[in-house]
Order: structure tokens, then sequence, then C-alpha cells
């Protein structure tokens, strides 16, 4: 049989991992399903670039169709796999077309979840198309109620107005984005949000949403013309689950981020790791990019444990946050030009675990990168040094 | 060819093993210092997402994009792997009487 490898889902972890194949030297057939129409695309820019109308499509695409082409990638759109046969090695397409393969990696992703109290039509963003139909809607003047105080939202809100929309945003929790972030820095994006003008509201909960208002709890109305959601994402684990496949939270995998069987890997939104020994899905650019790649080279035999330090982004009018590794109870904090705020996480012996930075523009990223690698150097530390604004991180690095 | 010499700093303005984004007309650059106290100079933007470089990070010879952690060798402007896989343009630089000088028409 001739040998064929199989990705299922063209996102940013899919179409990473198609790429890295054949940059690593594989030569033979090489699959590329997606349902979505596009070329494999990376999302941050959806709401942001996107949803502004600066940049389009190609502007975040992985690569062109020429070079898909150039490649030898055969991408399959528009036609998704509905089974998944392990003991055959070999899936079906909605067309009914069989496809055997020698090694597989899903990445299936997760779609928008949707707002059980909905009575009326809500926009989500978790695509493309997505975003442009928001963006379609989003005029100066629009009275916008963003549900949930999560990255999406906080973005869709913070777009929204430099649109001129009006918007109102809805927290059901005591703070912004307080399952990720440490509080001094939920309070600063509090205080952006409602300097920019937006109304937020927290501890409130959404009784029904109906085609003019949206309807609270406490039995406040909220007249609008536009509800986005943005709470949470669905991972798309039902194909891995319907052939029997172990699924927890997302595509359990081992340390090799192999599934329960042998030559079916997976990377991105979908993929539930375990990091420092808890199952969990990482739903960010940093790690589709990073198990995208990996899975690749371990479809290519190369057996290698993924090992990774988390992080992310989010850009809000023109502050950047930025954070690496994991928070602890040892907070170290210093200021940052322009009011900004760098939060260092340090374990008993002052090692550096986790950093979270908060500043104009990408202020707050070299910081970060240093911190990134002071995490890995392990070096002790000295609390007063990271306290201390005049004092530079890359020495101590260097020790 | 007909380089167009600009000034950019003085040279103590940019210490060793860093970055300055400067910008001239209706394009930005990126100038480095290497720790052997050498100037270069690139484009200013990341070939990945348009980002400006001089908010990354510069160890060694590499500077490092502040989002999306590519990497460039900035006396070459050569990407060095994913996520960039376009080189950076390069231009000439040169010092005189303690002064950092780009020349902008030239690219190579």
């Amino acid at each position: 049989m001739s040998q064929a490898l199989i990705i299922v889902g063209a996102g940013h972890a899919g179409g990473r991992a198609a790429l890295t194949l054949r940059e690593e030297g594989y030569t033979g057939r090489l699959i590329l399903i997606g349902d979505e129409a596009h070329l494999p695309y990376e999302r941050p820019p959806l709401s942001k670039g996107v949803l502004q109308g600066s940049i389009d499509l190609a502007g975040c695409s992985l690569c062109d169709n020429a070079r898909l082409a150039a490649l030898g990638i055969e991408h399959i759109a528009g036609n998704p796999v509905s089974r998944l046969d392990t003991q055959q090695h070999r899936l079906q397409l909605a067309d009914g077309q069989w496809l055997t393969y020698t090694g597989l990696l899903l990445a299936t992703g997760g779609r928008a979840r949707r707002l059980p109290e909905a009575q009326a039509p809500v926009l989500y963003l978790r695509t493309h198309d997505e975003a442009l139909a928001l963006r379609d809607r989003l005029r100066p003047g629009t009275r916008l109620v963003v549900v949930g105080g999560g990255f999406i939202g906080l973005e869709v809100a913070a777009t929204a107005r430099g649109l001129g929309c009006e918007v109102t945003l809805l927290e059901a929790g005591p703070r912004l984005a307080g399952r990720v972030l440490p509080a001094p820095i939920s309070a600063a994006l509090l205080a952006l949000h409602r300097e920019q003008g937006v109304d937020v509201r927290l501890n409130v909960a959404v009784e029904c949403i109906h085609v003019d208002a949206v309807q609270l709890v406490d039995g406040q109305r909220l007249p609008c013309d536009l509800v986005v959601a943005g709470i949470g994402m669905q991972p798309n684990i039902e194909l891995a689950a319907a052939a029997g496949l172990e699924v927890g939270q997302g595509i359990r995998v081992d340390a090799q981020l192999r599934t329960s069987a042998a030559d079916i890997y997976a990377a991105g939104d979908v993929c539930e790791f375990r990091l420092a020994g808890v199952y969990q899905r990482q739903e960010t650019w940093r790690n589709a990019e990073a198990q995208g790649r990996h899975a690749a080279l371990n479809l290519l035999g190369r057996a290698l444990p993924f090992e990774t330090l988390p992080g992310f982004w989010s850009d809000q009018y023109d502050w950047g946050l930025q954070t690496v590794g994991v928070m602890t109870a040892r907070t170290v904090s210093r200021a940052l030009p322009g009011a900004g705020l760098l939060l260092f996480y340090l374990d008993a012996d002052a090692r550096l675990q986790g950093a979270c930075g908060w500043a104009p523009g990408n202020g707050a990223a070299r910081d970060i990168k240093l911190c990134e690698r002071l995490i890995a150097a392990g070096t002790v530390l000295n609390p007063g040094s990271l306290a201390d604004a005049d004092v530079s991180l890359k020495p101590l690095l260097r020790g | 060819m007909n380089d167009q010499w600009i000034d950019v700093c003085a040279v103590g303005a940019i210490d060793p093993e860093d970055v300055l984004r400067f910008d001239h007309g209706a394009h930005t650059y990126a100038v480095f210092r290497s720790a052997e106290d050498e100037f270069f100079a690139t484009a200013g933007l990341c070939t990945h997402e348009k980002i400006h470089l001089a908010d990354g990070l510069v160890m060694d010879h590499v500077i490092e994009c502040p989002k999306h952690n590519g990497r460039f060798d900035y006396r070459s402007g050569k990407a060095l792997g994913a996520p960039v896989c376009v080189n950076l343009k390069t231009y000439p630089v040169r010092v005189e009487a303690g002064r950092v000088l780009l020349a902008v028409t030239a690219e190579r």
C-alpha cells in the first residue's frame, strides 16, 4: 500500500502540520481536509484586523494556493469527514469515498459555544466567515451587546468601539477574563474598557435574548441592535469519540501527542494533553503552532515528547497583553513604561514559573520573551531585582 | 547605485545587542547594534504579520518578532523558520563621526 498521511482539520494546527511535513522531507501523499472553504489561516486577526477591515483572508493565511500546489498538498474543502474507522485505518468523506491512511492527525478544532438563552439571532466569532458576518453589522451607532468578558468578547468590544458602536459588555463573573488572568490585569482591562466608553457590567446573568433587547436575570432590559456572544469553545471531538478514541474535554493524547490509537495524533484547540500532570486544552495561537509542528514530526516517527510553556497575547485598543508560563501564589510586580505592568510568578525557591505583561502596544513583548528564557533556564532570581524597573532582565539571564 | 545616506541617531542611542525603530518618509526600519559593535539595518516590519520588529528581543544576531516569535538573522535578513518564511530586506549602514547612517534607496 502506498503511504498517505491525512490531516483532518485545515485550521492553523492542521495547516502548520502539513507545511512541516513537507519541510521535513516527507514526499508521500499528503491530504489536508477542512470544513471551511478557505486555506489554513491564523485566527488572532479575526477579532481585530479582519473585523476592522484592515486585514483580509490572504493576510492571515498560512500559505497561498500556489504554495500548497507546489508542495503537493491535496486540500479537500467542503467534503467533510463523516466517519473514522481506526481498525481499517481509513476514513470516509461526506460524499461516500474512503481514504486510507498510514498516519492521521486530528486537528478538528472547535466551534463557538452557543448561548442557550437565545430566542433571537446571536452572532459568534470563531471562523473567518463569522468575522465577516459580524463586520457587516458593526456600523457607527450600532447598539451592541457583547455576552462574555473573555478575550473574544473583550477584543470584539474594543474593535466595535473603534468602529463607532455603542457597546455594553456582560460578564457573569466578578472580573474580566478571570479564569486566566491575575486580578491586577483584569482590573486594568476593566478600567481601559470603561475609559473607552464600554458599559461593562460584571456579575450579571442573561435571562433571555430578544430581537431588540437583552433581558437580564435581575430584571433589567438592555435595548440593542445586535448581540455577540463569546462564551467559549466547544471542541470538535465527535468524530474521534464515535471512532472509539479516548476523549475527555478534548481528544486525549500522550506525551507525544498520540491518541489512544497508535497511528493517530491530535493537535491544536481540540487536543487534550497533560501539562504539569493535569489534562487540559490550550486554545491559543502558540499552541496551534507548536503542536501542529510537533505532531508532524512525530507522524514522521521522531517520537519526541511535547514540552511546552503555555502563553498567549491579546490586543485591545492600543494596549497589549502577553503571558508565558503559569501563575503561582508568589507574585512580584514591576512597572513598565506608559503605566504598564509586569507580573512575575515565582516558585518557593524564587525560580520564575510565569509572567504576565500589560503595556501600550507591544511594550511588554521583550520582557515576556526574556521571562520565557528565564523560566527555561531555571535561574534563581532576586525578587528585589525583579521589582526594580531599572534592572534590565537580560543580564539576569546571562547571570 | 545612488544610495541616499540618512542620519539615524548617535551611536550611543542604541545599546549593544539591541535594536531601534527608525521611521523615514513612508518607511520604517529596524537598526541593530551587535554585541561586537557592528551596525545593521533591516526592514522594520516582520514579514509574517507586519509587526514592528523593534519591539522584539535581540539575542546574539537574532531578532525575534514580538508577536509570533518569528526569528531573523538581522545581519542577512534571513528568516530562521516557521512561522516566518520570507526574508527581511537589509540596508547598508555606516558609522561616521559618531552618527549611524542608513542608505535608504539601496536594497540587497
